[in-house]
């Protein structure tokens, strides 16, 4: 068991001049699970990498313990890895892939194979232990990616986007098992992700990535409710924060309508130098059926247990979007005229991006 | 997914790896290279020097090249044995291409039943060592007039090169994804349409890796030409070896003809290797 | 809300129905492999017909005969010969040696060349060229200018260590024979074990370091097995092409008892002076069912080349 951190490492691929990984300073806990979750070319894989040693470092330094890893190989590391293709070794079968590290480190016959059956049972892999991984399901396949890297019983697990090639259902189930399993064997895992439901759902914190640079690692709650930039406000939370540019002169409105404003928000705002802002709201906080801003509906999603209402009004002289969390069902169709309010968190950001103030907001009528 | 060519340096890897490694593929390039050098380094000696303990150093002379290359009556020249062998490999190596695409599209995309059948009659006709179909082959070229013809060679040189072209562009265009067949298909491509606008695209470079492995050996066949063109259909493999005089010293001359007469296939090879390797592991094994 | 079922016109997506069923005759299929088909068939099996034909006779031009059939004859006479059992002895230790060689060799050379050095290309380059030289010259260019017991380049150097002049084609006919063809035919098996080489997943081989496996064992453990189905096929391809060797020893031994393998024993019997072309054609024969009897054996190995296993 150990922690894993990062001081500022970087990494700038010969020949491109921006760097893949920026400058990263992170720290992940013991027996935690920390997420690195952002968009394509974030840097996320490759920050795993550099913690694997799979990428050298130009700058900055990497510890595993108290332990300077930064040149050492990656077979000295003490980690352990699940690749998001799963890389198992095509011409072994499930029991020897499991098996393969303990071999490679020696470990006598009898040990190794009691312990690759050991995870084969907790992994439900018994049945399979004979086979060849062109013979299993992509399901099985995961699984046993799992299991090589759980059977060596690491300091640190490391993961590139595991669930990413299985289906929709069962992404969620293994979710689940894989959150149960990191809690019970309370190893320091390092989990790669773009997908921000499984960045909130499973990550004890969360780490969120852009273009190289770390914009906020914070728990869940602390990314949902208190977003360091407007990136991350955009990028957490699905439908995505609606968000509204508008002057910063009090008050602010959106659609027409004036917002009132908790105290901490109006101060903050009346220090704040600029003269526009964006004014952020989440679905949760757009209530369609009564308010004072006319709006039209472009579409309504209807989940079952909720419903998300698109709607477009106008803002500023503007025809402009935005998305609202109703409780389902929801009466109403494309084309119907419908008011809108808003009632709940407000986030104002400056334009360039970092965050001035949150609070609780609502349509002054 | 495959890798880019060559491993890098892994965090924590000595660097002395690589410059052994250097070392040692150096010390193989250039022990395998040698005898190709020395062959280049007699062609510009004097007979004499050539014909002693080998020297290193020498006063070069291009004399040798044009003894070679002079025309002289009766004997078979330079410039026609290029001529005939230049249009005898480009004519059976474009033949085999249109033969052999699309026969490797009936066996690879829209296979025929029995396709593994064909595909090993196909290798089994290289069974038959050429030197005994020689007889039978020289009788019939004998009945059709076709003896000292470029022709002959033609089309002897297509089959001798067509299984290979088959087994290659078979696997190769099994590595194109369906999907792609399936949506040209849709869109109301038959097979000229498909082949033009999916299949030869993306199958370049196995197309070209089978297309210089043709011209390698059809370049350098000597037994059917000798055999059957002794005299004007001559091609350069034969050409050469009239270099060879039982009277007189002839190793700087031969050196310098063999030089003339490798030059087009390795620069060919030089140039082409990269494709060859990218079109033998898109899928000479599948 | 109305949700209407859409009627699928069945072929419609594939274009006119017509076309669809034409597609459906199974001839259609066969078309495109008809013209190499029947190119081959021409060419190849007419004049093997007429060599079984002129194998159950007894032509001879030399002294000329009447050519007349003599069935079997042949065939029964040649378990005596000793000369085709030498020959026979020759072509297998010359193809299984020449092929064994060059594929060790070819493979740890294809091994230095994955990895990245100074002036790999150039490197890779020189490497090759043996194989694009033509047989005749390779023989040529290695009889006098390398293994010449006068002027030999290998003798110098042997020279220099204290050793005698070695006359290598006369005293290692077979040996000098095989050396030229291994250095011929190593740079192909090279080319193909580095395409093997660089299909192999970049994942898997992290995977292994990440595992703790050096580098000698992740290529004991997990390359080689790779490599397996691009070893069988340049085994393949080379033992085809190394059976016929025909240049080299006409050029470098002219035949000789050591030295003469099949090709060579056959031309040697028929136009090259024997003027026997009716035993000759009957040694060719046998030879033919020779290989296919081998290659039968071996195509085991060549369905699973074919039926394309897919590596996870």
């Amino acid at each position: 068991m150990a922690s894993v951190q990062f001081a500022s490492a970087t990494r700038l691929y010969p020949g491109t001049h921006h760097p893949a990984v920026s400058q990263l300073d992170l720290e992940i806990r013991d027996g935690e699970l920390m997420v690195l979750v952002g968009p394509s070319g974030s840097g996320k894989s490759t920050a795993l990498r550099m913690v694997a040693g799979l990428e050298p470092l130009d700058e900055g330094a990497i510890f595993i313990g108290d332990r300077d890893v930064s040149g050492v190989r990656p077979r000295d590391r003490d980690i352990a890895m699940v690749f998001q293709n799963y890389a198992l070794y095509p011409q072994l079968t499930v029991a020897e892939n499991m098996g393969f590290a303990l071999k490679q480190h020696k470990v006598p016959k009898e040990e190794r194979v009691a312990r690759v059956r050991e995870v084969a049972r907790v992994l439900d892999l018994e049945p399979f232990l004979d086979r060849k991984p062109k013979h299993l399901s992509g399901g099985q396949r995961q699984r046993v990616a799992m299991g090589r890297a759980i059977v060596r019983e690491p300091q640190v697990y490391l993961m590139d986007e595991p669930l990413s090639n299985l289906d929709a259902k069962l992404r969620v189930q293994t979710r689940a098992e894989l959150a149960e399993l990191q809690a019970r064997l309370a190893v320091t895992t390092v989990y790669v992700t773009h997908d921000q439901v499984e960045a909130m759902t499973m990550g004890h914190r969360v780490a969120v990535l852009r273009e190289g640079v770390l914009q906020q690692s914070d728990t869940p709650y602390a990314l949902y409710h208190e977003p360091a930039n407007l990136f991350v406000a955009g990028f957490i939370g699905s439908p995505a924060m609606n968000l509204f540019p508008c002057p910063s002169g009090q008050p602010i409105g959106v659609g027409g309508c004036a917002l009132d404003v908790d105290t901490g928000v109006t101060s903050h705002l009346a220090s704040f130098g600029g003269d526009r802002v964006v004014v952020g709201f989440r679905p949760e906080a757009v209530r369609v059926g009564e308010g004072p801003v006319a709006a039209h509906i472009r579409t309504v999603e209807d989940l079952g247990s909720e419903a998300f209402v698109h709607v477009a009004f106008d803002h500023e002289g503007e025809m402009v979007f935005a998305v609202s969390k109703m409780p389902a069902p929801f009466k109403g169709v494309t084309g119907d005229p419908i008011d809108v309010r808003f009632a709940g968190t407000v986030h104002v950001f400056d334009p360039a991006g970092a965050r001035i103030a949150s609070g609780a907001a609502r349509c002054a009528t | 997914m495959a890798r880019s060519a060559g491993a890098q340096l892994g965090v924590g890897e000595r660097r002395s790896v690589n410059v052994v490694t250097g070392v040692v593929a150096w010390f193989a390039a250039l022990l395998f290279f040698f005898p190709v050098f020395w062959m280049i380094l007699s062609s510009f000696k004097e007979e004499q020097d050539a014909n002693t303990s080998p020297k290193l150093f020498f006063s070069p002379t291009l004399d040798r090249y044009s003894d070679v290359t002079e025309t002289s009556t009766g004997l078979l020249s330079f410039c026609e044995a290029f001529f005939n062998s230049f249009w005898v490999v480009t004519v059976s190596t474009v033949v085999v291409l249109l033969l052999a695409i699309p026969a490797a599209y009936a066996l690879a995309i829209r296979p025929v039943p029995k396709w593994r059948d064909v595909l090993f009659f196909f290798i089994s006709t290289k069974f038959l060592p050429v030197v005994a179909s020689i007889l039978p082959l020289w009788i019939l070229a004998r009945e059709f007039d076709l003896l000292n013809t470029r022709l002959v060679l033609m089309i002897l040189y297509t089959g001798m090169n067509l299984p290979l072209a088959v087994w290659m562009l078979r696997s190769f265009f099994q590595e194109i994804p369906r999907e792609l067949i399936e949506a040209a298909e849709i869109d109301g491509a038959g097979l000229r349409g498909q082949l033009a606008s999916v299949i030869l695209p993306i199958a370049v470079p196995g197309i070209a890796a089978t297309a210089l492995l043709c011209v390698i050996f059809a370049w350098n066949e000597y037994f059917y030409a000798v055999q059957l063109n002794p005299a004007d259909g001559s091609t350069i493999p034969i050409w050469v070896t009239t270099n060879i005089s039982t009277r007189g010293n002839f190793l700087a001359k031969l050196s310098a003809a063999s030089v003339l007469a490798s030059v087009p296939v390795v620069l060919a090879g030089w140039l082409a290797q990269k494709r060859m390797i990218r079109g033998l592991s898109m899928g000479a094994i599948k | 809300m109305q949700v209407d079922t859409v009627r699928q016109e069945p072929g419609a997506a594939l274009g006119t129905a017509a076309r669809h069923d034409e597609l459906r005759r199974p001839w259609r299929r066969r078309l495109p492999l008809l013209p190499a088909l029947v190119f081959t068939v021409l060419l190849t099996q007419i004049p093997f017909l007429m060599n079984i034909w002129y194998s159950l006779t007894d032509w001879t031009i030399v002294p000329p005969s009447s050519r007349r059939y003599i069935g079997l004859d042949n065939y029964g006479d040649l378990p005596n010969d000793q000369f085709f059992r030498d020959a026979a002895w020759v072509t297998v230790v010359m193809t299984v040696s020449a092929v064994l060689a060059s594929l060790v060799l070819g493979t740890l050379l294809a091994v230095l060349l994955d990895r990245k050095f100074f002036g790999r290309g150039v490197a890779r380059t020189l490497l090759i060229t043996p194989f694009l030289i033509m047989p005749v010259v390779a023989g040529l260019i290695w009889k006098n200018q390398m293994f010449s017991g006068l002027y030999g380049v290998v003798n110098w150097v042997t020279a220099r260590v204290g050793m005698d002049s070695i006359e290598f084609v006369s005293r290692y006919p077979l040996g000098s024979i095989v050396v030229v063809l291994v250095w011929q035919w190593t740079p192909f098996m090279m080319l193909i074990m580095l395409a093997g080489l660089q299909s192999q997943p970049a994942e898997v081989l992290e995977a292994a370091k990440v595992d703790g496996a050096s580098g000698f064992g992740t290529f004991r453990q997990l390359t080689l097995p790779h490599l397996r189905p691009y070893m069988e096929l340049g085994t393949l391809l080379g033992t085809i092409y190394l059976i016929q060797v025909f240049d080299h020893v006409a050029v470098m031994t002219g035949g000789g008892p050591d030295s003469t393998n099949i090709p060579y024993f056959v031309y040697q019997r028929s136009i090259g002076g024997g003027w026997e072309f009716g035993k000759a054609s009957a040694y060719s024969i046998v030879v033919v069912v020779a290989s296919i009897i081998v290659a039968t054996i071996a195509l085991r190995v060549l369905s699973r080349l074919l039926r394309g296993e897919e590596i996870a």
